[in-house]
């Protein structure tokens, strides 16, 4: 049959003998390089199915003579991992403030460690560098509403804020327009009050006359948390109101909102998914962003509050 | 064979089949309709209705105009017309949703709006896939596959109106799909978002297609079944089982959009990438190459390279891709011998997916001349060297060391968009290209010019879309597992985010050139068609006038 | 544990399924990270919160209704499929639906009994409504909520 088949002109190949709309084919055999690199890509996978977990069995697989398992390796890595960052996180977790300030290596491992979880944690609402965003107090500056020593940020981070731990730092701002507990007036009122009080009274200029009559609405509602000079109070959470630094914003009418509204985030508590050292690392971090203070005793290695959850 | 199917008279039993489908589906409609569980079903049910009610209209006055023609003596041309209108348009659709959800990626300040959920990229992403895969695609391959089996088979198109069944349920698909999207109806499941009920209409629709193109082939009247139809064949039964078994589920109620997969957990995403891979497999590969292997010789003038080789690289092809489904789950809770598996025969399927790109490349052997002259072959031989080179990007990035850096990064986004845009589109335009003059019977195209510039317009759009992607991947898979020397993590998920903004305005702009080229051919295929082109019709394109069957 | 559950595979690249690209974050555990407030203003307005985020705002969903009516179909079906839901939690579902969003209501208590340890809160800050960004913020505060982070074999240490 072959001697009586058409050849192609150009390339003088044999063809089929077929054609299909005038489409022919040739019969040209199969590139030696595509057969044997075929061959070699079977005997590649042959062998990898000897070394390694390949086939199904009824009620097992076939496990290679490599005994290869990435979930035990995974394990295996996860621990050496763990074991190569464990000292550090036990001199941590022992550490006072005022060891981790004469230690210059366990400052470094505690910036490392802290930047790890806080970009994984914190990041989302406190922003790049503990910057802040509305509702979410910045991190950055020395204005703290629970206090900023490195026990007082560990305690906080432990129990959160507002949040479903028994110790939550917890504190309630009415909703003093929202729930009709001052009028409209007495709210703009206290609002140009709060403002006559702030370092924002020279960008907002309060009226006198109002804040006049907002300082009695103040020292009725206000002044029990935030204190009678607006100094705030840090044992009940009670942010300053001197200073120019607002949770939710420092227009007059952003202001005045808080007071309608009595907006309150919730932190949650980081107590049960951290270790002590991960928690001093992450409070060191964040002690370290720029507005740390002192411990006013020497720091104890516990958090001041009975911890909820053994070490 | 057998020239009498189909029928002469008005009420064929294709007709009264039809007819009495279009009342099923309308009567579920509107009892849908009426007593839906939320406004998005009933939206999709008047939708359906609106459908069904225009298909029975049609075909009423299809009807009405009497005793059909004898038409056994021609090739069924109408259909394929409409498929090669309705690929231009889908086409044109899926690549401007495509630039603007890359542009969404880039500039998320400006082209996202709170209150329009339908604008939001989860809704918009499933959009593009599915018209571009399916709508564009599906639409391609239809058209082609008919216009194939035809002249291949010396035969008309069997089924009388069923063809035409095909081709408007297979629209109605498209449109109740993309509607859905932008409505929030999703199963979530990648690349099979359809609702259910739509599933169903598809499944029908699809049996439909095999059956025509089985039937077309039964009555042949060449000895032997070209390469190409096998391949379109592979396809065509290989998708309506992965569809199927894919999509099994039950919806919480029949006036409900909302169901259940019938798998669960690893179970549940191993046949998701199972159906998701051979999609890949026998949608995008093997049903493009039944067109390549009709097109290229077509348009080259020159006989196929190897019959052995297309026989060997076929079966080699369809019995090891149904297997490479597990590379999509490498280090997930999949069992490590199933990515094993999934693994090595990826690795195995290199040669026979580049069996295709063999044969296609030296078919052009003695004819490479044409690639300077010929902008439609040289679109069509490029595509077929990004095919190349995507199937071999494929069973590198399914090495399970690879993966664990590309797996999850932009890298996929652009291994996915070089067989797309560079093989999937190049060599559909090619086959649009040649289809239009052929079929609107004009000497050639309107313009030779226009296509160079769509040729070099959407290959820069190419280039820059996959080079930006995969530098971005790249990067990606290298920041998420940065470590530093006191072993924690370098980067935060958000970082890698940010890093991504230049390369997602590249990939944009890609895009944009792309859509750009696919403007250009449309305008250029709408001016062919017009008759800008002298009229001209080809020899052949009769059953009877066909070349004779070769003596043996 | 939450019955509520808005749509949750409408999330077409998210973590269940088999993901294959990481346009967003791993969600796996993100239930009790944020404050319900902030997945509120993350979904209305991401780039409120994360400035660098590509996410779509989602601030339609505070504003549809969650169909608690029909929760009980949704369960039946789940437990065609092999989840072990009890008559009394199909027979409760809407109920039960509509009470983890409302701590006020009447229904709160038999709804924790049922589903001890499950949240119970007005997840959107709408108390009127039980909408879908409720359902949304439930389901995702549930994630990997279950899990005992003191006893992981490859915890953080």
């Amino acid at each position: 049959m072959a001697g009586e088949r058409e050849r192609d002109d150009i390339t003088g190949t044999e063809t089929t003998g077929h054609e299909w709309d005038g489409i022919k084919e040739l019969d040209n055999p199969l590139p030696r390089w595509w057969l044997y690199i075929f061959y070699a890509c079977i005997v590649a996978s042959v062998i990898y199915w000897v070394l390694m977990p390949a086939w199904p069995l009824a009620n097992s697989y076939t496990k290679g003579i490599l005994d290869w398992s990435d979930r035990d390796n995974v394990a295996v890595e996860i621990q050496k991992l763990r074991g190569a960052r464990a000292p550090m996180f036990a001199r941590l977790a022992e550490a006072s403030a005022a060891d981790i300030a004469a230690d210059p290596e366990l400052q470094t491992f505690a910036r490392a460690a802290g930047e790890a979880v806080f970009g994984d944690y914190c990041r989302t609402c406190h922003g790049a560098g503990g910057a802040g965003a509305p509702g979410y107090p910045v991190l950055a500056d020395d204005v703290w509403i629970w206090g900023g020593s490195l026990s007082e940020i560990e305690h906080t981070l432990r129990v959160g804020v507002r949040a479903d731990h028994p110790q939550t730092r917890f504190s309630q701002m009415p909703a003093f327009g929202r729930d009709g507990l001052l009028s409209p007036r007495e709210v703009s009122d206290v609002t140009e009050y709060t403002i006559s009080i702030s370092a924002a009274r020279t960008r907002l200029a309060p009226d006198a006359a109002a804040a006049g009559r907002g300082a009695a609405i103040y020292d009725a509602q206000c002044a029990i948390c935030h204190g009678p000079s607006g100094a705030g109070d840090r044992s009940v959470g009670a942010p300053s109101l001197n200073d120019d630094l607002w949770l939710y914003g420092g227009s007059r009418d952003e202001i005045r909102r808080q007071i309608e509204t009595g907006r309150a985030g919730v932190m949650p508590a980081w107590e049960a998914r951290f270790d002590a050292g991960t928690l001093r690392a992450l409070a060191y971090y964040v002690h370290e962003m720029g507005g740390g203070e002192l411990d006013a005793a020497p720091a104890p290695t516990q958090s001041q509050a009975p911890p909820a959850a053994p070490e | 064979m057998n020239a009498e199917i189909g029928g002469r008279k008005a009420w064929g039993g294709d007709a009264l089949a039809i007819f009495v489908i279009i009342l099923l589906g309308a009567f579920y409609a509107l009892w849908g309709a009426a007593h839906a569980t939320d406004r998005a079903f009933a939206i999709q049910m008047w939708t359906a209705l609106a459908a069904f009610v225009a298909g029975g209209v049609m075909l009423l006055f299809f009807i009405g105009a009497g005793p059909r023609a004898d038409d056994s003596g021609k090739y069924a041309n109408g259909v394929i017309k409409a498929g090669v209108i309705a690929s231009m348009f889908w086409g044109v659709a899926g690549f401007l949703v495509g630039v603007i959800i890359a542009a969404q990626l880039a500039f998320p300040n400006i082209l996202y709006f709170e209150d329009l959920g339908w604008t939001n990229f989860g809704r918009l992403r499933p959009l593009h896939t599915s018209a571009v895969i399916f709508a564009f695609g599906g639409n391609v391959l239809i058209a082609t596959s008919f216009y194939v089996v035809q002249r291949t088979c010396r035969a008309r198109l069997a089924g009388g109106l069923w063809p035409w069944f095909v081709f408007w349920g297979y629209q109605l698909v498209i449109v109740m799909a993309g509607t859905g999207y932008l409505l929030g109806i999703t199963q979530g499941r990648e690349y099979a978002e359809l609702p259910w009920y739509t599933d169903i209409w598809l499944t029908i629709v699809w049996v439909a297609y095999l059956l025509v193109f089985l039937a077309t082939i039964w009555r042949r009247e060449e000895k032997h079944i070209y390469v190409a139809n096998w391949f379109y064949l592979a396809f065509i039964v290989t998708i309506a089982m992965l569809h199927i078994v894919n999509n099994l589920a039950i919806p919480v109620s029949f006036a409900s959009w909302f169901s259940y997969s019938a798998f669960a957990g690893v179970q549940d995403a191993l046949t998701q990438w199972w159906y998701g891979h051979n999609a890949v497999g026998f949608f995008l590969t093997a049903g493009f190459l039944g067109l390549m292997y009709y097109f290229i010789p077509k348009q080259a003038e020159r006989p196929v390279y190897s019959y052995r080789l297309s026989i060997i690289h076929f079966w080699a092809l369809i019995f090891l891709y149904i297997w490479a489904g597990p590379h999509h789950l490498h280090y997930t809770a999949l069992p490590q011998w199933a990515q094993t598996l999934g693994f090595t025969f990826s690795i195995i399927l290199w040669m026979p997916s580049w069996g295709g790109m063999i044969n296609g490349l030296m078919t052009l052997s003695g004819a490479w001349d044409k690639l300077r002259t010929d902008p439609v072959l040289r679109m069509m031989v490029v595509a077929v060297a990004f095919y190349g080179m995507s199937t071999f990007e494929g069973p590198v990035m399914s090495i399970r060391a690879v993966n664990s850096l590309s797996h999850y990064t932009d890298w996929t986004i652009g291994h996915v968009h070089s067989g797309a845009l560079g093989w999937v589109g190049y060599i559909s335009f090619g086959a649009l290209y040649c289809l239009v003059p052929w079929l609107w019977k004009r000497k050639a195209l309107f313009s030779n010019a226009l296509v160079e510039w769509h040729f070099w317009l959407s290959t820069i759009g190419i280039v820059l879309y996959i080079t930006s992607m995969w530098v971005a991947g790249v990067m990606q898979g290298l920041m998420w597992r940065a470590y530093n020397e006191l072993g924690f993590l370098e980067y935060a998920f958000v970082e890698s985010v940010e890093a991504m903004n230049p390369y997602y305005i590249i990939r944009a702009l890609g895009g944009v050139l792309f859509l750009l080229g696919a403007l250009v051919m449309a305008y250029n295929l709408w001016r062919t068609a017009r008759g800008d082109a002298p009229a001209h019709e080809r020899e052949t394109d009769r059953p009877a006038q066909a070349a004779p069957v070769a003596a043996e | 544990m939450a019955i509520i559950r808005s749509r949750p595979r409408a999330c077409t690249i998210g973590p269940s399924n088999g993901a294959q690209k990481r346009t967003g974050p791993d969600l796996a555990r993100v239930g009790g990270r944020y404050s319900d407030e902030w997945h509120r203003a993350h979904m209305e307005d991401p780039r409120s919160v994360v400035p660098e985020s590509v996410m779509p705002p989602y601030a339609f969903l505070a504003n549809a209704d969650l169909d608690v009516a029909r929760m009980g179909d949704h369960l039946r079906v789940n437990r065609t499929l092999g989840v072990p839901y009890t008559d009394e939690q199909l027979a409760n579902a809407a109920l039960d639906a509509r009470a983890q969003a409302e701590p006020l209501g009447s229904n709160a208590y038999d709804f924790e009994q049922r589903y001890p340890g499950a949240a119970v809160r007005d997840f959107d800050g709408n108390p009127a409504r039980v909408t879908e960004m409720d359902a949304l913020i439930a389901y995702l505060q549930m994630l990997g909520a279950g899990v005992d982070f003191q006893n992981l074999p490859g915890r953080r240490a």
